[in-house]
């Protein structure tokens, strides 16, 4: 088995705003090995972006963060901002879903992914242009050579993106890290985009982590799923083995209400009762148990270990 | 906070209870604006209790101590006329406060029906409304009031009046700018798919929603109206000697600049203190108020 | 259809078609319908001729990628738009042109939801403020009576009547439209149209959500024009379904039917693109890849608007419109030449096969 690129290890990210403590990212660890697609999956408020924010050291300064981010051994909690400066982009690199309000509209294109490339590796502002034609070809914008020349507003939504992405893998980075990559985009040019991604961890063997509550999306490219609910981790596991048996009672449940084009009659969608809760308490017991069909006096009582599943009882079988 | 102009319905009221406590709360946590507030607060109730709290008659004159530093019979010294300059300080807030809160009413009593117009039905009504509003701009606001005061001629109500007026623009352009943000936001959609009319859209939705810009913008119309009143006054076009005022009293201490400047500091030092405890407060009710400021 | 909500004056033969129609009552007028629909916003033709009808208790999708001119039909459907030009009926009454005063009393027979509960909800308002506008407006409930009737509404939705005195910021995003959802019907409606009214939506909320619009949909018998990007959730809730591409319809088809047999390019593209969750059947699908962007709806392209997309443009795609055709089986339609005449549909995904 190959090291891991990166490892995150008992992170936890919590806000204070007045008297109030929000515990966004509670103890959570995981790791991601070199060409590896990990998916890390919730709805809103669960604390996913967080946890990538926190190992980019993206935070403000009300979050407090504990626990370890390492990134090919170096330590990132902690690290100054120079330290970071020098990772980022570099070695652990980022995409998010809004690619017009990430780029400089008044830059061109080839300037923004040759400006990542002047400064990590040098280059001069020639070689920095012939390398982003290459990488615009890479990410699969066709006529490569014109398009350095145009501004972000000259681009469709799916274009975009694929720039942000380009500068994203412009210095080889070992991590990327993708934070719901396809969301404001179009199921057709979603493709398109997860295409890209897919290729660049095959020819580059870059790790990728991606952020998403698309389970579609997770189907179609991750390798491992991470399923995260209040701000801890419920669930993890291959790809195949996690959608065909899932052991937590809410990565089923989830599982269940999600739409499955192509495949809907008139059935009822199951639906998962309750609303999250509040994230500033941090109790001893399972955060899943109020609004969990299988929860019993002990899920209430004491907080279950992550095995596969962080259930005191998890689905044996296919229970779908 | 409760200086809305606008009419309140009982749905801001409710909502002040609601959410009223965690504006408090922000507020009280901007020490600036709290200090602002407490300052503004102290000052409209020296304006309020004037006669009450006034050593002696503001315009009782007493020759004998014409002049007279300030010291222990007279805080604060007394003018060329031995009139008590703590009594005309607080009787001459009472006239700023009162011109700053009158004006200011007047600003939005006019102001406020010519933005939502402008803003909602735009075309015809906004490049009117605009038109003027630009002109109005174009001249500073105490050039534009000195002049309406100049036309209007000199006394309490026209002061009022021109000051009022001179405020207008910047009500009309905050007004208008709330009205087309807010006409575009699907609550507003929504309310006339249900069946409201103009009426309905403009008093219940886009008014009660403008209220905290408008509150901001009230807050920061008063100290503005403090200084024209001053301007207009020290100028003779304002309020009329012996009625004492702040710019009155700045006005007739010119003459005795070197012998008594007290007759000066004080008035001055007034005029300052309650420009910038107002304006403090509303720096503060933006940060509070804004919906896209970090509450909630 | 120039016959307005009276119809009076006209002439002895359409008298006499119009005292039929009456007789058979407008029960039998479907609850919307659009006819040659177009709207510019100055030289962008944002619609560009849509007929499109829904009828009583009916559920029909309108399902289109950004850009395709879906949402702005929404809002011509439900009158907060004018069209530039086409009519628009609801309920058998042509409100095409009707003056804002005049579509006023209309209204309380259509309603629509918002895809952002956050702000289709006025922040100010409680939730019975906001549910009772509608019935204030329209004078068919107040005080009291309007109480009940939102709590009422309240309890129909799924929300519990002690809700009611909150305000939009104190609920879920699930919760907040599911109020919008209580406003739509509180006037009893033929007709609701829902722009992406779970786009904004969790997973597990988007299931609730659309199992209680089905529900009340069952209930009620309200007409349904519900516009999304999401074909699974087209495909959950809707009867049938028209597919937009740049201000046009490019196939119509009852739901089961254009889910097993897309007869247009475009439709068979969009289909195969929807990622299924299920890495088994998603990783050995075969993908229709289509190539170029979407074009600008300021130059629309000649012929076929999808031509310069499509994977199996012929010639004859870019220079000829091709009409949107009654399919032999008379339920469908689809605008492709390549499409035969016997209904039998081109395989797009010979042309490009990736997976």
């Amino acid at each position: 088995m190959t090291e891991s690129v990166l490892k995150v290890t008992d992170l936890s990210v919590s806000f204070r705003s007045g008297e109030r403590t929000v515990h966004a990212v509670d103890g959570i660890s995981y790791e991601v090995r070199p060409g590896e697609v990990l998916a890390v999956v919730g709805e809103s408020g669960c604390g996913k972006s967080v946890t990538s924010m926190a190992a980019m050291g993206l935070l403000p300064p009300t979050a407090t963060v504990t626990g370890s981010v390492q990134l090919g051994g170096r330590e990132l909690v902690g690290a100054s901002e120079k330290e970071l400066a020098r990772v980022r982009g570099k070695d652990l690199a980022m995409i998010f879903q809004e690619p017009m309000t990430s780029l400089n509209p008044v830059l061109t294109v080839g300037r923004q992914v040759g400006e990542v490339l002047r400064r990590h590796q040098g280059l001069s502002r020639r070689q920095a242009t012939e390398r982003a034609v290459e990488l615009l070809d890479l990410v699969g914008i066709p006529a490569p050579r014109r398009r350095v020349g145009e501004y972000p507003h000259q681009l469709s939504g799916g274009m975009r993106q694929r720039v942000m992405i380009a500068i994203a893998v412009a210095c080889d980075p070992s991590v990327l890290i993708a934070d719901e990559p396809t969301t404001a985009l179009d199921v057709t040019v979603q493709a398109g985009i997860l295409d890209v991604l897919r290729s660049l961890r095959e020819r580059l063997g870059t790790a990728i982590v991606l952020i998403t509550h698309d389970l579609g999306v997770v189907a179609d490219i991750a390798d491992r799923v991470m399923v995260m609910y209040a701000g801890r981790v419920v669930e993890h596991g291959e790809v195949h083995e996690l959608y065909a048996k899932p052991r937590h009672p809410y990565t089923n449940g989830l599982l269940g209400a999600v739409l499955k084009p192509g495949a809907e009659g008139k059935r009822r969608l199951p639906e998962i009762p309750g609303l999250v809760p509040s994230l500033e308490a941090q109790p001893d017991a399972c955060t899943f148990a109020p609004r969990c069909p299988r929860a019993t006096e002990k899920c209430g009582t004491a907080r279950p270990r992550l095995d596969r599943a962080a259930c005191w009882h998890p689905h044996e079988v296919e229970a779908r | 906070m409760s200086t809305t102009v606008t009419p309140t319905s009982p749905t801001r009221t409710r909502l002040a209870r609601t959410v009223g406590g965690a504006r408090t709360r922000a507020l009280l946590a901007n020490r600036l604006a709290l200090t602002g507030g407490a300052v503004a607060a102290l000052f409209v109730l020296a304006a309020v209790f004037a006669p009450l709290i006034s050593p002696y008659d503001p315009a009782q004159a007493d020759f004998e101590n014409a002049l007279a530093q300030p010291g222990l019979s007279h805080w604060l010294g007394t003018d060329d006329l031995g009139r008590d300059q703590l009594s005309r300080v607080f009787h001459g807030l009472r006239a700023s406060l009162q011109v700053g809160l009158l004006a200011v009413v007047l600003a939005f009593l006019v102001g406020v029906p010519l933005g939502l117009l402008a803003g909602y039905y735009g075309r015809f009504a906004d490049s009117t409304v605009s038109r003027i509003t630009e002109t109005m701009l174009a001249f500073p606001f105490l050039v534009l009031a000195v002049g309406l005061a100049a036309i209007l001629g000199p006394s309490l109500l026209n002061a009022t009046i021109a000051i009022g007026i001179s405020q207008v623009p910047a009500v009309i352009r905050i007004t208008r700018a709330e009205t087309l943000r807010l006409k575009n936001v699907d609550f507003v959609a929504a309310a006339i798919a249900g069946g409201g009319g103009d009426g309905t859209v403009l008093f219940r939705h886009i008014l009660p929603n403008a209220t905290s810009a408008l509150t901001v913008q009230a807050t920061v119309g008063i100290p503005t109206a403090i200084i024209g009143e001053a301007l207009l006054s020290f100028l003779g076009l304002g309020v009329q000697p012996p009625e004492p005022s702040l710019g009155v009293m700045l006005s007739s201490a010119q003459s005795f600049l070197a012998a008594a400047p007290w007759m000066a500091v004080f008035p001055g030092l007034a005029i300052v203190a309650a420009t910038l405890a107002f304006n403090l407060l509303g720096d503060g009710l933006r940060d509070v108020l804004d919906p896209r400021g970090a509450t909630r | 259809m120039s016959d307005k909500a009276t119809g009076n004056a006209v002439v002895p033969a359409q008298a006499r078609r119009a005292e039929h129609e009456r007789a058979r009552g407008a029960e039998h007028e479907p609850a919307l319908e659009l006819r040659d629909l177009t709207r510019h916003f100055g030289p962008v033709r944002a619609v560009d001729g849509v007929t499109l009808s829904v009828g009583r208790g009916e559920v029909v999708g309108l399902v289109g990628e950004s850009g395709s001119g879906k949402s702005t039909v929404g809002r011509i459907a439900v009158r907060l738009d004018e069209p530039t030009s086409g009519s628009v009926h609801i309920a058998g009454t042509d409100v095409t042109s009707l003056s804002r005063r005049r579509l006023r009393p209309l209204r309380r027979k259509f309603h629509l939801v918002f895809q952002d509960p956050s702000s289709s909800l006025d922040p100010r308002m409680t939730i019975a403020e906001i549910i009772a506008e509608p019935l204030k407006l329209h004078r068919i409930a107040k005080g009291d009576e309007a109480r009940r009737r939102v709590e009422k509404l309240l309890r129909q939705v799924g929300l519990r009547p002690e809700q009611a005195d909150r305000h939009p910021h104190q609920l879920s995003g699930g919760q907040r439209q599911r109020v919008s959802i209580a406003r739509a019907l509180s006037c009893e409606p033929d007709l609701v149209v829902a722009d992406e009214p779970t786009s904004a939506l969790d997973v597990s909320v988007q299931a609730s959500v659309l199992n209680l619009m089905a529900d009340l949909q069952r209930d009620r018998g309200f007409g349904c024009l519900f516009i999304t990007h999401d074909l699974a959730a087209v495909e959950f809730l809707a009867d049938r379904i028209a597919v937009m591409y740049l201000g046009q319809i490019v196939e119509q088809a009852p739901t089961a039917g254009l889910f097993a047999d897309p007869k247009h390019p475009y439709t068979q593209a969009l289909l195969s693109a929807a990622p299924v969750p299920d890495p088994a059947a998603q990783r050995t699908r075969e993908r229709i890849v289509l190539s170029g962007e979407l074009p600008s709806p300021l130059h629309p392209p000649s012929g076929c608007r999808f031509h310069t997309r499509c994977p199996l443009a012929v010639d004859r795609c870019g220079t000829e419109i091709p009409a949107l055709r009654i399919l032999p089986d008379g339920q469908r339609q689809a605008a492709c030449h390549l499409v035969a005449e016997d209904g039998t549909a081109p395989d797009a995904s010979a042309a490009t096969v990736q997976n």
